[in-house]
Formats: C-alpha cells, structure tokens, sequence
C-alpha cells in the first residue's frame, strides 16, 4: 500500500462545497461518538467541537469520479475516516488506487453494513454480494479494501476468497489465479515429502 | 491462454498483504497444500503473521494409564508418529517463527519431539505443555536451553522442580510469566523462590497447594506482581501429620500481604462451579471430565489462552486420527 504520494489538499470552502456538505443544524448536537464507534460517548462543550463535520462525504475515485456518501458508511474505511476526522478534514476524500466500479462496490457493501439491524447476520448477504462478482472484481475488492484499511470489507472478502481456495488442490489453485509453477521437480518432490501426513486425504 | 497474463497481475496486484491475510483462514494441512503453488505462495504461507502461535489443544495422544509402571502413561507408537509427522508439517512451514506452542494435558510427547520443536522454534517465549510423563529431566533442560527468549510457561507439578527453574534462570533471561497445574508445596514455592526472583506473574488456578507454600511466595517473592490462586484447594498441617485441614476463608495475614499485588485472583466460593469441581475432584482436578474450555482458561488475562485458532482445527483433528 503505497501512501507516500497522499496530496492532501484542503480546499477552501467554496460555494460549490456548501452545496454538497449539509452543516449541521444545531453544533451542540454533533457529538464525537457518534462519528467514531467504539469510543465512549462525552459530552463535547461547544466550543470545542470542530463545528464542520459534514453529514457528507464525497470519495474520489482513480479516474476522479465522486461519490458522495453518507460519513457514517464511510467510517468503514480507516483512511476515509481519518481523512474527515484529523484536522480540517478533506473533502473529496482522494482514493487513487480504487477505481470507480470497486470503490461503488465498496459503497454498497458499506452501506449495506450500515443499515443493518442490531444482530442482524449478514454472512447470507455476504456469500452472495460477493459471489454474484467476477474473480477480477473479487480480487481488486480485496486489494481495495486492504488500501482503504476497512476491516468489515477486508475480512469478509479474505474468508470468502480463502473458503474457495480450501476446496482445491494445487493445480487447480494455480488454474483459479493464473500462476505457473516455479518449482523444480526436485523441490516439489521433497515438499510432498515433508508435508506427507497433509496429503494422506 | 491469453487470459493468463491478465489474471498472473491481479493476484499480484492484491499484494502479498492480502494474500497472507487470506491465508490466516487456513489449517497447517491447508498451507501445506498451497505451499505447493508457487515460490511466492510458499513464501505467503511461512509468514510469520500465520505461525506466530501455534495452538495443537486439540491433539492429544492415544494413551493408557499404567498405575505401577513409571512413566504411570504409555502411549501407543501410531500416536507418537503421528505427533511426528504433524510437528514436521508444522516447523517446515513456520521457518522458526513460532513464539507461542500450546499443547494438551493428554499431549504426551517423547524427548525427541521436544528437541525438534526446540530446535525449529529459537524465537520462542511461551510454552503451554501441561503432560510431562514422558519427558526426561535432561530433555526438558536441553530445550530450555534453546529457548532463550522464553517468557512464560505453563506446567505440571513435577516430583524435582529445582533443576527446572535453575534451568530457566540461567538460559531465560526474560521469564516472567510461570502457570503450574496440579499441586504446589512449599518444596515447589522454595524452587521458585530460590531460581526465580524476578518472576511477576504466577498462576496456580485449580491446584492444591499448602498454607505453608503459599505464605513463603506472599514473603520471599518481591517482584511477583500478580497471584492467581482462584479455585485452589488450599491446605494447612496439623499436628499428625498424616491429617490436613482445608481452609476455606483466606486470614486477615494473607490478605495483607497479597494486597501488594497488582492482581491477586482468589476464590472459594461453594456457588463457583471449579470450586464445586475442585471439591468433587479432592483437589486434584480431573480435567478430562469437564469442557475442553475449561482447563484453557485463567483469570490472569496473559495467561488464558482463548479459542483454538485456525492452525490446528476439528479438520486436522479428524485428519489426524486416519494417520
């Protein structure tokens, strides 16, 4: 995950921004904790609190396409909850190495996760959100979501990927992700025989 | 295939990071399948992120007990055969990046499996290995001596603790961390008191221990920082020697002195399910009668030892067994 080129630039707010970010109404309102789960709620004194935390996000994708999201959906993702939270925050949150169809499935599985009822199991909406995309498109999900840190996103699609390659053997593991075999016979021989009792099946 | 240079890029594109991360759901029987894939899949399935404890508390070996016969247990060769070839699977993957081995209470390795996982794992800092029988006083003290940078181990009461905890104190420099599961007399107290100083942490959950053991720890250990007797059977002489009595209310002395600790875990309550066991059991707890869980647990938090994990599951379980 390459972040050393992150241009972070702040826009001045325009009137073009005030059209996207609704403020909200009333400052006292708008606590912390409801921004970043897990923490416990605390009474913010008014003045204090960073008074323009957007109910909006707006990400941008590899080809600069916008999406605009609600902040709670893209709290999911460490980098985009960072990048509202620390300082000014920036809006439109640069995501350089997403492009836009994987970060719109990203959107949607986020949001999907946000609307859950209490206790709710989505494993079911999971396997099938996920089944129903291509293998490129699973792959670059994954990749998407180790880049934008979202650890809802990565786990479900590490297990999912993992769960098919534990129903294969090895040639067909190396069909699935296109890899040709390095090994010499030799090397392959002696794994085989250091592994033995894993391949008793 | 034109496919194919398309598809090499996108495995690649998710990056090693992914790739090992997906692979943190596999069994070791798994991961030696995959190895096999390519150089960097053998490479992905070595990282140390996936082997850093390696917890076989579902392995146990296929034993008989032998009341007059030292080593009191025999187990069966098929069974120690089997310990082999999973211990192989287990360190050729590892590359010597195991830090953390968990094995059964009816896990009775030979010597010669110790030395192995001692001489595959230098790194290694906790041992939980509650089944000793088989064990030689020299087997232990060679692997010890391999494990410098042991911190914590969790044991069984041994007949000699002296050479053990002298071995610890001359090869583990960073021990701290010591859990024994069985009976604890002032003999045992002694040992550690003598060989281990430094120790900050002693577990002795669900054991039987003497007032007089637990009174020289309260007294000669000063850097010990956390005391778990929670569930103890906890005994005081009496005049005839043969006669013990139990004590069920810890005395004002010993409260006072253990209130030094950061943590010290006591409980005798006869509505608390260990004690009720421990009861039942006079103190020396049967724990192949109760829930696998159980024996897993402590209340000192770096001592419990939580869920199985992914590398040794109810599949390897059953794999084993067809060995």
């Amino acid at each position: 995950m390459d972040m050393e080129d992150d241009t972070v630039q702040v826009r001045e707010n325009s009137a073009e921004d005030t059209e996207m970010l609704e403020l909200p109404k009333d400052p006292a309102e708008v606590k912390a904790s409801e921004f970043i789960k897990g923490e416990s709620s605390k009474e913010i004194p008014v003045e204090s609190q960073q008074p323009e935390l957007p109910e909006n996000v707006v990400l941008q994708s590899l080809e600069k396409e916008e999406f605009i999201i609600k902040l709670a959906v893209g709290q999911q993702s460490e980098i985009i909850k960072n990048a509202i939270l620390d300082g000014r925050g920036e809006n439109p949150v640069p995501l350089l190495n997403v492009s836009a169809p994987i970060l719109a499935k990203a959107i949607e599985f986020w949001k999907r996760h946000i609307d859950a009822a209490e206790g709710e199991d989505l494993t079911e909406w999971d396997k099938a959100f996920l089944g129903d995309l291509s293998q490129e498109v699973l792959f670059e999900l994954a990749a998407a979501a180790n880049y934008m840190e979202s650890k809802s996103l990565l786990d479900c699609t590490c297990k999912f990927i993992a769960d098919i390659i534990k129903e294969m053997k090895v040639e067909e593991v190396r069909d699935y992700f296109g890899i040709e075999c390095d090994f010499t016979e030799e090397e392959e021989r002696k794994m085989r025989e250091d592994n033995a009792w894993a391949f008793e099946q | 295939m034109e496919d194919n240079k398309s598809i090499v890029r996108r495995w690649e594109d998710m990056g090693m990071d992914v790739l090992v991360k997906i692979l943190k759901d596999l069994n070791m029987v798994e991961l030696a399948s995959v190895s096999q894939v390519c150089r960097q899949w053998r490479l992905a399935c070595s990282n140390p992120f996936l082997w850093r404890t390696l917890d076989l508390g579902l392995l146990r070996s296929n034993f008989i007990q032998t009341p007059d016969v030292p080593p009191y247990i025999y187990v069966d060769d098929r069974s120690d055969r089997r310990l082999t070839q999973i211990l192989k699977v287990a360190m050729a993957l590892s590359c010597g990046s195991v830090t953390c081995m968990i094995f059964h209470f009816n896990l009775y390795m030979k010597d010669e499996h110790l030395n192995y996982i001692a001489e595959r794992s230098p790194h290694l800092k906790r041992l939980v290995m509650p089944g000793w029988n088989r064990i030689t006083k020299n087997g232990m003290s060679r692997a010890i001596r391999r494990w410098e940078e042991l911190e914590s181990m969790t044991m069984p009461t041994i007949a000699h603790p002296p050479y053990i905890m002298d071995e610890i104190s001359r090869s583990c420099k960073n021990f701290s961390q010591l859990k024994i599961m069985g009976t604890f007399d002032v003999n045992f107290a002694s040992a550690i008191a003598t060989s281990l100083p430094k120790l900050k942490v002693l577990s002795l959950r669900c054991s039987r221990i003497t007032k007089e053991a637990l009174l020289l720890l309260l007294n000669c250990m000063d850097n010990l920082e956390v005391l778990n007797i929670s569930h103890c059977l906890l005994l005081e002489s009496l005049p005839n020697p043969r006669l013990k009595k139990i004590i069920r209310e810890l005395d004002r002395t010993i409260l006072e002195k253990a209130s030094r600790f950061r943590e010290f875990f006591h409980c005798q309550r006869s509505s608390c399910v260990a004690c009720q066991r421990m009861d039942a059991d006079e103190g020396l707890m049967r724990w192949y009668r109760y829930e696998d869980w159980f024996w897993r647990q402590d209340e000192v938090s770096s001592l419990d030892l939580g869920d199985h994990g992914k590398l040794f599951d109810s599949d390897c379980e059953k794999l084993a067994t067809q060995i």
